[in-house]
């Protein structure tokens, strides 16, 4: 079992990205869902004992201090100084969410370890891509688990109170299956 | 001597009467003669402390409304910070360059240059960034300033390692003060005459006279210093106390770090934000400003905000690229536009830094752990 690439929705200075981190083989790709630019190949390594960070991009290394600021990361890199809101956004689709588009089902997992707060919808609900599906709190955080595709709640495993392991499967969405065009 | 060179209006008087330019000004003023003499300089002009140094004391007057509050000011500052109030008056020049000239005063009186410093970078004041040699000046320049700054130190008497400070303004140049000290970018000098500066002091001090002539000082290559201070450059250069938690230092070829640096080293507010000095020489001032920026970019200090910001962005700036800056170079940082190429880069890493994040939580990770591995961290992370 691996980790599978993780969408982020990132903002810094008015400008917004989605992007989808992977780790293959070869290191961490960063691949931003917008088309106007290609995959990243970055490298994050760790200066021991300091915040500062060795980050290679696309070949080129520069230091980056990174720091947790107000929910946020604030960075200094090179001669700037700025504020980045990092938020994790949908999942991004697996093997078996391509199979779950053709009209099966979707394991929505938790993101973490953590305590199950919240778990809103209940079996037969309908879901829009994006609807809560459940809460989870880790490290002080509460995290919202958004449906990564739309269809009908099928299954709730977990309830309010409840300690999840990180991949435990929280909630099943029967998807709605694609209209033929 | 540190009476004599330090009294600065007297200074300016040997130097006037050495025959070398000076920034038309006054001796020390009464408050009574304050408004004539300060007429008869023109505005805008600068109150500066008699006794002052370290850009303390000094007061900015552009019109003749300001005077007496800035002369109340003035005073205050210097009585705090020298216990001498005396003040005098000196023209004051919108953007000229700040230029100064290493010299050795051997205890037999002969005097050697070892050529001029460019230190225009400056905030408060204060210098940021100095080179050798200074760009942008004609041999002629070049020549008159090593001259001035032997007639110069003769006319007081000179005996030590000291620096002659000029400002350039386009063909002018004009004295303004000596400094009796070894000063802080003295490496530069060192890096590019291979002159021990400290060393040369001391052979002073011990009753020696200056080993070599004029004419056996020759400048080789280019040296550039970077200050690296306990500043917030993105926050009016504040001072920031704390404590160094991490630090790496470069290294490497024609780098020097003079550094007082450790970790653990509490930065406290009584000292100087000084922490340490990169120095980068190479043949070329293109290949040293190269060095200084791979050097910078290996310097790593956690704990404490450093200027090193401040220094990437100077060190691309197409006018300190060309040699043609002036003291006003350090007004334009943090008023352009932000880099959309940093911003970019910036949220690439606050993603993978989250992802890592994630990945140190979720079990496990990428399989290659082995199973007592994993089983472990689980333990950790409940």
């Amino acid at each position: 079992m691996t980790v599978r690439g993780v969408r982020f929705d990132v903002a810094s200075r008015g400008a917004q990205r989605h992007l989808d981190v992977e780790r293959r083989p070869d290191g961490l790709w960063v691949r931003p869902v917008s088309p106007e630019m290609s995959a990243t190949h970055v490298a994050l390594e760790p200066l021991e004992g300091t915040e500062w960070w060795r980050l290679t991009v696309n070949g080129t290394t520069v230091p980056v201090r990174l720091r947790r600021k107000d929910g946020g990361v604030h960075v200094i890199l090179g001669a700037e100084r700025l504020d980045v809101t990092v938020r994790r956004a949908l999942p991004v689709p697996s093997r078996r969410s391509a199979a779950g588009a053709a009209g099966g089902h979707i394991e929505v997992r938790a993101p973490m370890p953590g305590l199950v707060i919240a778990t809103p919808l209940s079996p037969g609900q309908p879901v829009e891509q994006g609807n809560t599906v459940a809460v989870v709190e880790a490290m002080k955080m509460q995290m919202e688990v958004p449906a990564p595709i739309a269809g009908r709640v099928e299954e709730v495993r977990v309830r309010a109170g409840q300690e999840v392991a990180g991949d435990q499967i929280l909630v099943v969405i029967r998807v709605t299956p694609v209209a033929a065009t | 001597m540190l009476e004599r060179c330090g009294d600065k209006s007297a200074t300016r008087a040997a130097a006037a009467a050495a025959g070398v330019p000076v920034l038309p000004g006054t001796g020390a003023v009464t408050d009574g003669d304050a408004r004539r003499a300060a007429g008869a300089i023109g505005f805008p002009l600068l109150i500066k402390a008699a006794a002052g140094g370290g850009g303390k004391g000094i007061h900015l007057v552009r019109s003749p409304d300001e005077l007496e509050r800035a002369m109340a000011l003035a005073r205050g500052e210097a009585r705090a910070a020298f216990g001498d109030d005396r003040v005098y008056l000196e023209r004051w020049l919108d953007a000229p360059r700040h230029v100064e000239v290493q010299v050795l005063a051997g205890s037999d009186g002969r005097t050697v240059h070892l050529g001029e410093r460019a230190c225009s970078v400056q905030r408060r004041h204060q210098k940021l960034i100095e080179e050798a040699p200074a760009p942008g000046l004609s041999s002629r320049q070049r020549g008159r300033l090593g001259d001035a700054a032997v007639a110069v130190a003769g006319a007081v008497g000179y005996r030590n390692a000291g620096t002659v400070e000029f400002l350039v303004d386009g063909d002018d140049v004009f004295f303004i003060e000596v400094n009796a000290r070894i000063q802080v970018e003295h490496p530069v000098t060192e890096l590019t005459t291979g002159i021990d500066l400290v060393a040369a002091q001391l052979r002073i001090a011990q009753g020696e006279p200056v080993q070599f002539a004029q004419d056996a000082v020759r400048g080789v290559g280019a040296a550039i210093e970077c200050r690296i201070s306990a500043e917030d450059p993105h926050n009016g250069f504040v001072p920031r106390v704390g404590v160094v938690d991490g630090a790496r230092e470069p290294a490497g070829p024609g780098i020097r770090v003079d550094s007082g640096l450790w970790v653990g080293q509490a930065v406290s507010r009584h000292f100087d934000p000084l922490l340490s000095k990169v120095i980068a020489w190479a043949p070329t001032r293109a290949g040293a400003i190269d060095r200084m920026r791979r050097a910078l970019a290996e310097y790593v200090i956690s704990g404490v905000d450093t200027t090193i910001p401040f220094h990437f962005w100077a060190l691309d700036r197409p006018e300190f690229l060309a040699g043609r800056y002036d003291v006003r170079f350090a007004e334009a940082w943090g008023k352009g536009p932000a880099s959309e190429q940093a911003t970019d880069i910036a949220m690439l890493a606050a993603a993978a830094w989250a992802y890592k994040g994630l990945e140190t939580l979720r079990l496990p990770v990428d399989g290659a752990s082995p199973v007592w591995v994993a089983a472990a961290r689980e333990e950790g992370v409940r």
